[in-house]
C-alpha cells in the first residue's frame, strides 16, 4: 500500500518527563502511559478528544513499562519501575487503587507482561537483577510469586509470553489451551542472549539459548498465533539488528534465525500486530518500520514516497 | 520527523531508499528515539524519547495513534463500504457450481462503479456544505479533496477494467466502450463546448477548434457537425461544408455494430476511410488549415494527431489514445498488441515517464492486458484496500484472474480481502462488515476473525449481544465464552449479579 498515514488520535499526556511506554487496552479505548516523572496516566481515547482518567502515583523512580490485563479480570494494569517495584492497579467504579505491590527484585524491573488470559492472572517481570519472576493470584486475593534466578547475566531486559494456543493444533473452532498446554516465555538480556523458557513443575527450564546478537538484547516479542504450526519470536538489540526466530512445530522443532535487517541505530522495540502477521520495529534515528511476510516472494508491496502528514501539536 | 517504512521481508531484503510515509512528530529531533507499539485496533502508537544528551526543552510527551492505509471515514465512505458490502455478499452467494454468469458479474461491476460515483458526489457535496466564508482551505477541505481525487481515480480505473476484462463485447464494440469510458470521465470538453457555443460568434472563440478536435477524438460526430455550422469556412463554401459533413455523418465506427461480422465492419470502415482519403487528396479541404487537419484525423493520418492544437485538445493521454484507436484501429480487441502499443505511445508523449501517477500506471497495466499486475500494482500504489479487494474478487468470479500459475495464486484474492476487512475493524460499527468479508476467506479468514472479534469494544448491552450472535453465527464458541466472561465480570463489578450469571 502507498502508506498513507492517518492520525487517529493524539494525546498530550502532560507528563513532566520522558515517556517510556504507551499501551492501549484490550479494546483500544483506553491508553496507559508511564514516565520518568514516576507516574502512570490513564486516558480515555475512545471519543473525539482524549480525557485524562487517572494519574497513578506510587513509584519512586522512572516507570518503564505498563501492561493491561485481559478484561475478563476487570480493569487491571501493571507497571514496573527503576524503583524495583511492580505495582498492580485495579479500577473499581471509576477509581484506581493499588491491588498489589511486589518488591522482591533487587534492582530495576525493566519489563512486564501479562500472560495469555487462559493461564489466569499471571504476570512476568524482567529485572536488572538478572532474574525474572512470575506473579500470580491464587484466587483468594493473595498473590504469590516464583523467581527464576540467573536468567541473564548483566540483567534481564525484556520478557514476552508465548500464545496459549497449542501451536501444533489447527484453529478449527478456535481450540484453546487446555491444562495440558505448557507455558512458554522468552526473555532477552545483557548477555546478548535470547532465552526460551518452559514451565516445568514448580519452576522454569531454559529450553533454548538463542545466540545471534552481539550486544544487549533490548526487546523480545513472541508473535501471536498465525493459525499455523509455527512459533515466531522477534528480538531487537543494541547491535542494531532485528532477528526473527522461527520454529516449525511439525518439523524438528529447531529454532531457525533470520536477520530481518541491520539498522543504522539501536533498535528498542519490537511489537507484533494481534494477528501475528505484521511486525513493528522502532529505534533510533526516528524510523518505524513495519514488516510483513511476503506471499512466497512474489509480492512487492514496498511503496514510493507519499506525502508527509503533519501531526498537529495538541492544543 | 518520524519516518515510517513498510515492506515485505524476503531473504535478502535490505532497507529500501523509498520512504513509506513521514509523520512529523514534534520534539523528535535527530538522535531521538521513536517507540511504537502495535495496538489492538490495527493501528500503531508512536511516542518519542529524546536521548539524554539532547536539550530537555524539546522533550515531547505526546502520543500519537496512527493508522496506515485505512479508510478515512465520513458519510460518503461509510456508504460506499456498506453498499459494496451488500453487493459483495450477493455476488458470493451467486457462485454455485458453475460460477457466476458473466452478465451478472457485469451487473455487479456496474453496481460497484455506481457506488464509487455516489461516493465522489457525496464528498463533493461535503466540500460545498463547508462554510465558504473561510478564506483559506482548512485541513478538512484538503483531506476531502484528496479523497475526491482518490475515489475519482478508482472510478476511472474500475471502469476501464470493467470494459477490458468484464464486458463480453461483440466485435467492433470495444472502441465504442472505450469512447464511452473517456466521455464519462471527461469534464473539460463539455465545459469548453458550452462556453464556445454560448458566445455570439463561436468560431471567434480561441477554444473553437480545440473543442472540435476534442469532440472528434471522442467520436462525438453529431456535435462536431453542429459546431462546424458556425465555421466561416463552411458557411462560405457550401461544397466544403457538404464534403466534411457527409464524411462525419457516415462514420461507421460510432454506429451500431450489432449483428455485423468482423469482415463486414472492416469493409465498412475501409470504404469510409477510402472516401475520406479520396476527398482529402482531391483537395476538398486544402485551403482550410483546421479542416485539413480534421479530415486528416478521420483518415488516421499520424501527422495530424501530432498537430499542436490536436494534442492540446486532450487533457489526458488516454483521450488521445482512444481517439487514435478510433481512426486507426477501431476493430481493436483487448488482447491486441496495437492497444498496448498505442497506449504506451500516447503515455510517452503526454507524460513524464519518471513520475507517472498511480492512475496512469494502473490504466497502462490494464491496457497491456496484465490482470495480475493490475492487482499487484493497485496493492502497492493506492492508499486503501477497497479497490483491489473488490476488483480481485469480481475478476475471480469472471474467471479472468488466473492465479493457478502463481505459487501464491490461491492466496492472492484472499490476501487482499483480508487486508480490506482488517481495515474495517477500526471503525466502531463496521466490524460486522469485516467479519462477513473474512467469512469468505477460506484459508486465513477464521484466524483473523478470531483475533479481531474479541477486540470489538462491548460498550452497550445491544452491541454485546450482537457480537455474541456473530460469534455463534460463525461457530466461534471459545470467543463467545470469553466475551461472556468479560461481560459477567463487568456486571459483577457493577453489582448486577443476576446479569453476571
Amino acid at each position: 500500500m502507498a502508506g498513507v498515514v492517518n492520525v487517529q488520535s493524539s494525546v498530550d499526556t502532560e507528563h513532566d518527563d520522558m515517556i517510556h511506554d504507551a499501551q492501549l487496552d484490550y479494546y483500544g479505548r483506553r491508553l496507559a502511559t508511564c514516565s520518568s516523572d514516576r507516574t502512570v496516566k490513564i486516558f480515555d481515547v475512545s471519543g473525539s478528544s482524549p480525557v485524562l482518567l487517572a494519574t497513578l502515583a506510587g513509584h519512586e523512580g522512572p516507570v518503564w513499562q505498563v501492561s493491561w490485563a485481559h478484561p475478563k479480570y476487570g480493569s487491571i494494569l501493571a507497571s514496573c519501575s527503576y524503583d524495583r517495584k511492580v505495582i498492580i492497579w485495579k479500577e473499581s467504579n471509576g477509581t484506581w487503587n493499588k491491588l498489589n505491590e511486589f518488591c522482591e527484585h533487587k534492582s530495576s524491573v525493566n519489563s512486564i507482561q501479562w500472560a495469555p488470559h487462559e493461564w489466569g492472572l499471571v504476570l512476568a517481570c524482567a529485572s536488572s537483577d538478572e532474574s525474572f519472576s512470575i506473579l500470580y493470584t491464587t484466587g483468594d486475593g493473595n498473590w504469590k510469586y516464583k523467581r527464576q534466578e540467573s536468567a541473564h547475566t548483566l540483567g534481564c531486559n525484556a520478557v514476552s509470553w508465548a500464545p496459549a494456543v497449542n501451536p501444533g493444533a489447527l484453529l478449527e473452532g478456535g481450540s484453546r489451551a487446555g491444562s495440558t498446554t505448557v507455558k512458554h516465555l522468552v526473555t532477552g538480556g545483557g548477555d546478548n542472549l535470547v532465552k526460551v523458557w518452559r514451565e516445568e513443575g514448580d519452576g522454569w527450564i531454559c529450553e533454548e539459548k538463542l545466540e545471534g546478537h552481539t550486544d544487549w538484547v533490548r526487546d523480545v516479542a513472541w508473535a501471536p498465533s498465525v493459525g499455523l504450526p509455527i512459533s515466531r519470536i522477534a528480538s531487537c538489540s543494541q547491535d542494531c539488528k532485528v532477528i526473527i526466530w522461527t520454529r516449525d512445530e511439525n518439523a524438528g522443532r529447531k529454532w531457525i534465525s533470520k536477520v530481518l535487517n541491520t539498522f543504522s541505530d539501536v533498535i528498542w522495540h519490537a511489537s507484533w500486530s494481534i494477528t501475528g502477521d505484521i511486525l513493528a520495529i522502532s529505534g533510533g534515528d526516528n524510523k518505524v518500520t513495519l514488516w510483513k511476510e511476503s506471499l512466497e516472494g512474489g509480492w512487492v508491496c514496498v511503496s514510493e514516497m507519499d506525502k508527509g502528514q503533519q501531526v498537529k501539536p495538541t492544543q | 520527523r518520524v519516518y515510517i517504512y513498510a515492506m515485505e521481508y524476503e531473504d535478502d531484503v535490505s532497507l529500501p531508499e523509498a520512504t513509506l510515509s513521514v509523520v512529523s512528530v514534534q520534539g523528535s529531533g535527530a538522535g531521538g528515539r521513536v517507540f511504537c507499539r502495535y495496538t489492538p485496533r490495527h493501528t500503531i502508537t508512536l511516542y518519542t524519547v529524546p536521548t539524554p544528551s539532547l536539550e530537555e526543552d524539546n522533550v515531547t510527551t505526546d502520543i500519537h495513534n496512527i493508522e496506515l492505509n485505512g479508510i478515512i471515514w465520513n458519510s460518503p465512505t461509510r456508504k460506499l463500504v456498506n453498499q459494496s458490502h451488500a453487493f459483495f455478499m450477493e455476488l458470493q452467494q451467486m457462485g454455485g457450481d458453475k460460477g457466476v454468469e458473466p452478465a451478472d458479474v457485469l451487473k455487479y461491476s456496474q453496481l460497484y462503479r455506481s457506488a464509487l460515483h455516489e461516493c465522489v458526489l457525496g464528498l463533493q457535496k461535503m466540500i460545498e456544505e463547508i462554510d465558504s466564508g473561510i478564506s483559506e482551505e482548512g485541513d478538512e477541505v484538503t483531506q476531502l479533496r484528496e479523497q475526491i481525487e482518490l475515489y475519482s481515480i478508482l472510478e476511472i480505473a474500475w471502469h476501464l477494467c470493467e470494459v477490458l476484462f468484464i464486458e463480453t463485447l461483440p466485435v467492433g464494440c470495444l472502441i465504442q466502450q472505450l469512447l464511452e469510458w473517456v466521455r464519462w470521465h471527461d469534464d473539460h470538453t463539455d465545459i469548453m463546448l458550452r462556453n464556445v457555443m454560448n458566445s455570439s460568434q463561436p468560431s471567434e472563440e480561441p477554444d473553437y477548434w480545440k473543442t472540435i478536435f476534442s469532440l472528434v477524438l471522442q467520436g462525438r460526430v453529431k456535435e462536431v457537425i453542429e459546431m462546424l455550422k458556425h465555421s466561416p469556412d463552411c458557411q462560405k463554401n457550401r461544397q466544403v461544408h457538404n464534403s466534411i459533413h457527409e464524411l462525419l455523418r457516415k462514420m461507421p465506427m460510432v454506429k451500431s455494430v450489432v449483428g455485423k461480422s468482423r469482415a463486414e465492419l472492416r469493409g465498412e470502415w475501409h470504404e469510409w476511410k477510402h472516401e475520406c482519403k479520396r476527398r482529402r487528396e482531391r483537395g476538398d479541404f486544402v485551403a482550410y488549415e483546421q479542416l485539413e487537419i480534421l479530415s486528416g484525423i478521420l483518415c488516421g493520418d499520424e501527422k495530424c494527431f501530432r498537430e499542436e492544437e490536436v494534442v492540446e485538445s486532450c487533457t489526458t493521454w488516454y483521450e488521445m489514445m482512444v481517439g487514435r484507436l478510433l481512426y486507426c484501429s477501431p476493430l481493436i480487441l483487448n488482447t491486441d498488441y496495437d492497444l498496448h502499443f498505442t497506449a504506451e505511445n500516447c503515455l510517452q508523449q503526454h507524460c513524464d515517464l519518471e513520475h507517472l501517477g498511480s492512475l496512469d500506471r494502473i490504466l497502462l497495466t490494464a491496457l497491456q492486458n496484465n490482470v495480475i499486475d493490475v492487482i499487484k500494482l493497485s496493492s502497492s500504489v493506492l492508499s486503501n484496500w477497497w479497490f483491489v479487494a473488490h476488483l480481485a474478487n469480481i475478476l475471480h468470479h469472471r474467471g479472468i484472474l488466473v492465479t493457478s500459475q502463481l505459487e501464491y495464486g490461491s492466496k492472492l484474492t484472499e490476501f487482499v480481502l483480508v487486508e480490506y476487512a482488517s481495515s474495517l475493524f477500526y471503525h466502531p460499527s463496521l466490524w460486522q462488515v469485516g467479519m462477513d468479508y473474512l467469512s469468505h476467506c477460506p484459508t486465513q479468514g477464521r484466524h483473523y476473525m478470531i483475533a479481531f472479534i474479541e477486540r470489538v469494544p462491548l460498550q452497550t448491552e445491544k452491541k454485546s449481544q450482537k457480537v455474541i450472535r456473530v460469534c455463534q453465527q460463525y461457530g466461534l464458541t471459545d470467543q463467545a465464552h470469553s466475551i461472556c466472561r468479560v461481560l459477567a465480570r463487568r456486571a459483577y463489578g457493577q453489582g448486577q449479579f443476576g446479569n453476571a450469571l
